[in-house]
């Protein structure tokens, strides 16, 4: 398998003209995660390289074999927003709102929520033009986001997400923890302002030519005498708050959007709700409003053209 | 997970909101000194708090607590220019509750998410407020005072403590003695000040509101009918009936051959359509309560949506959000109670005051009294009105019912007053004229 495979991705066609980030691409890192598993073993070696192309595959939407891309199926970018938001999201486009999702800059002009040194300091090393103009998300394959942010995981069409699109194999924010942030610590405001940005540099690709190479997956699970799953891998790719970060520069509104997607967990509590309602014991006031808010959220969405879909199935995808 | 035991609990320290959103109702809360501005974050313990159950969750990794400030996420909650300090984990996840119940006095406001909200007011309404013609300071039976008494002797006792407290102190919360009050009085005349409001924003004979209306009417009609009200209502405020039963006869101008109680039957009670030719031939040959229509369309499958449609009356509007009082409603006014019970005194007048609590335990019994998994058949007076004293038990009961549920909704522990502000200040939090957390 050649790792510069060129061929149209299911996140778009590759832009050879967007600038690549500085340092090796994510194939040839991969590359050099691979070749000492080789030369300790030329079994796991080869496992490696086959698991390496179930990766790619995964994350392209393509089947085991290679032959055809399914439409859905893919690595996409996904946003979790609380379902309390939802309604007002989808009715942005009535308000010819041009920003229907909205990040922290968004709010601290229209509200006055105030905006964390932390994050001015991460923003500032970020490898993009303008960090106002940053919505962050991640990558998922076929579960339902980083739940911390908002039960409602929005996930953005194939083709929403332009090729040239900023990734980071990890939360920007791990810069300001150990042991990323030691290297740093003894350094004056300018010169720790240029190793984070170079460090980020380190850590960013490109959505159509890095994303299929992520060396996140081999991390994870590591090196085996054992094909890897689809499930594994979609695991392995947004485990818990471990993630790939994802750096759009432009905000999106429903159209945007190939589905919404819940969690199994919380439909199931959703559901529980209900059947309290009608045999008792009376549920809580908070569980009461978090159902409805979740109502309210799917009607919002379906009557935007939103399907909203329950993940039943960890890491799989249901074709 | 709790902080360490105070004699190794390092000085300054105590669990703080990383991140948090409280109309989400989610927070990362982090137990560390008090840092208003910082460039360094440590690995310190920290807590992630949801909902519906707010249980601490430990995470490990803090750097997913300073990413949530990227989107509606707000970083440390600063009150009177210190970063407020929760000693218990257990006190970050009552103020986080409590203020995502509070913001939910404020959903619908950015964006209707397929809820209708109440019928509106009339642009140009001219009404007077109502208030039922009843002595409020009539004698009580002492043994049991009635549930709007207790209910505010503890928001008394509540405001007290709240003025008395310094942060970071907070102080749990007694509710229980408004389990034993009397509900019956409550019942009846929040039911009254609904119908009241409901009959005042009639929108017009022919307005393309007036089925939207009709069907809210009939909501309401269905939830007193199924706590047994109509007869005590009519027992003891069959005059304020009548003058708000007249008073729609003559802005309606149709069905003027019916007795204000057969009028108020088809209003509430019946499934008949208003056309006014076909409503006085069925009034001649058939009782309205059987006549076949659309029915009512009640949303028993979420109290909260069906409370949604009931209207908020104008006296008690200053417990909804200044941006959205025209589409208040008594699910606004739970909600928004249940989460600072204190701003119903502070923000209300005496009158008002008394007669939201009314209010309040009316919307309480419809939330969890209500058998809402049958259909009932409507039960309206057609002759005298009687109360057996079978029938006030099962008033007694349904009103406790209410009560008790309510008690458990109530604040299990109060703050002082600049924490307990941002807990009635969520209630404005929003996504698209947002203001701060």
């Amino acid at each position: 398998m050649d790792l510069n495979d060129d061929r149209p991705t299911a996140a778009g066609q590759p832009d050879r003209t967007a600038r690549k980030p500085a340092g090796a691409t994510w194939a040839q890192r991969l590359g050099r995660l691979i070749a000492p598993i080789t030369k300790r073993s030329k079994e796991h070696g080869s496992y490696a390289l086959a698991n390496r192309d179930s990766v790619r595959r995964a994350i392209l939407g393509r089947d085991p074999f290679g032959t055809w891309t399914h439409p859905t199926s893919g690595a996409r970018m996904v946003v979790n927003l609380s379902s309390a938001y939802v309604p007002a999201f989808c009715d942005a486009v009535q308000r010819k709102d041009p920003r229907p999702y909205k990040n922290c800059y968004d709010l601290a002009r229209l509200g006055g929520r105030r905006v964390s040194k932390d994050r001015r300091l991460v923003d500032a090393a970020l490898p993009v033009a303008d960090m106002t103009k940053v919505y962050f998300g991640a990558v998922e394959l076929n579960g339902a986001g980083i739940r911390f942010y908002g039960d409602m995981c929005l996930v953005l069409k194939n083709d929403a997400v332009d090729g040239a699109t900023c990734v980071l194999d990890r939360n920007s924010f791990e810069l300001l923890r150990s042991p990323v942030a030691d290297e740093f610590a003894d350094s004056s405001p300018a010169d720790a302002t240029a190793a984070r940005q170079r460090k980020l540099q380190s850590w960013s690709g490109l959505w159509a030519t890095d994303l299929g190479f992520t060396m996140k997956v081999l991390r994870s699970v590591g090196a085996q005498d054992r094909r890897w799953t689809v499930g594994q891998i979609s695991r392995a790719v947004r485990d818990d708050e471990d993630y790939i970060e994802v750096l759009r520069t432009a905000s999106f509104g429903p159209a945007d959007l190939q589905e919404a997607r819940i969690s199994h967990t919380d439909a199931a509590h959703d559901a529980l709700v209900g059947s309290r309602l009608l045999r008792g014991p009376m549920p809580r006031l908070e569980s009461l409003i978090w159902r409805n808010r979740r109502s309210r959220a799917e009607r919002a969405l379906r009557a935007a053209g939103v399907p909203v879909r329950i993940v039943t199935t960890s890491g799989r995808t249901r074709e | 997970m709790s902080a360490p035991a105070s004699s190794v609990m390092p000085p300054g320290h105590a669990w703080r909101l990383e991140a948090f959103d409280l109309r989400a109702g989610l927070a990362f809360a982090t137990f560390r000194s008090e840092q208003v501005e910082t460039q360094e974050i440590e690995d310190w313990p920290c807590l992630f708090f949801s909902p519906p159950d707010f249980a601490p969750e430990p995470i490990d990794n803090v750097a997913a607590a300073l990413a949530a400030t990227r989107g509606s996420f707000d970083a440390g909650l600063i009150v009177a220019d210190r970063e407020a300090a929760f000693k218990t984990p257990e006190e970050v996840a009552e103020f986080v509750r409590r203020a995502y119940v509070s913001s939910a006095s404020g959903d619908g406001s950015d964006g209707p998410g397929g809820g209708g909200g109440p019928i509106p007011p009339l642009p140009d309404d001219p009404r007077e407020p109502f208030f039922p013609k009843f002595d409020p300071d009539e004698k009580e039976d002492t043994d049991r005072p009635s549930a709007g008494r207790a209910l505010r002797h503890a928001i008394q006792d509540f405001v007290r403590q709240m003025n008395g407290s310094v942060p970071p102190a907070s102080f749990f919360v007694d509710w229980s003695k408004i389990r034993d009050s009397d509900p019956v009085e409550s019942l009846t005349r929040g039911a009254l000040h609904l119908i009241a409001e409901l009959l005042g924003r009639f929108p017009g004979p022919s307005s393309t509101n007036l089925l939207r209306w009709l069907e809210d009417v009939r909501l309401l009609g269905d939830c007193i009918s199924r706590l047994g009200l109509w007869e005590l209502i009519f027992l003891r405020h069959e005059a304020d009936l009548s003058r708000l039963a007249w008073a729609l006869r003559c802005r309606a101008g149709w069905v003027d051959r019916m007795c204000d109680r057969e009028f108020l039957a088809f209003l509430f009670a019946s499934r008949a359509i208003p056309d006014s030719a076909a409503v006085e031939a069925l009034h001649r040959f058939y009782p309205l309560h059987l006549v076949p229509g659309p029915g009512t369309n009640a949303s028993w499958g979420d109290p909260l949506e069906a409370l949604g449609r009931l209207p908020l009356p104008a006296f008690a509007s200053a417990m909804a959000p200044s941006d959205s009082t025209r589409l208040a409603s008594i699910e606004h006014l739970l909600v928004g109670f249940v989460a600072a019970p204190w701003a119903l005194l502070t923000q209300l007048d005496a009158r008002a005051s008394r007669a939201t609590l009314d209010m309040v335990v009316f919307a309480s019994a419809c939330v969890a009294a209500l058998d809402i998994s049958t259909a009932t058949q409507p039960c309206f007076p057609w002759m005298a009105p009687r109360v057996s004293p079978l029938q006030m038990q099962l008033i007694r009961q349904a009103g406790a019912k209410g009560l008790a549920w309510l008690a458990e909704q109530l604040p299990v522990r109060g703050f002082a007053a600049p924490l307990e502000d941002r807990i009635r200040d969520a209630r404005d939090i929003r996504y698209f004229d947002g203001k701060a957390s």
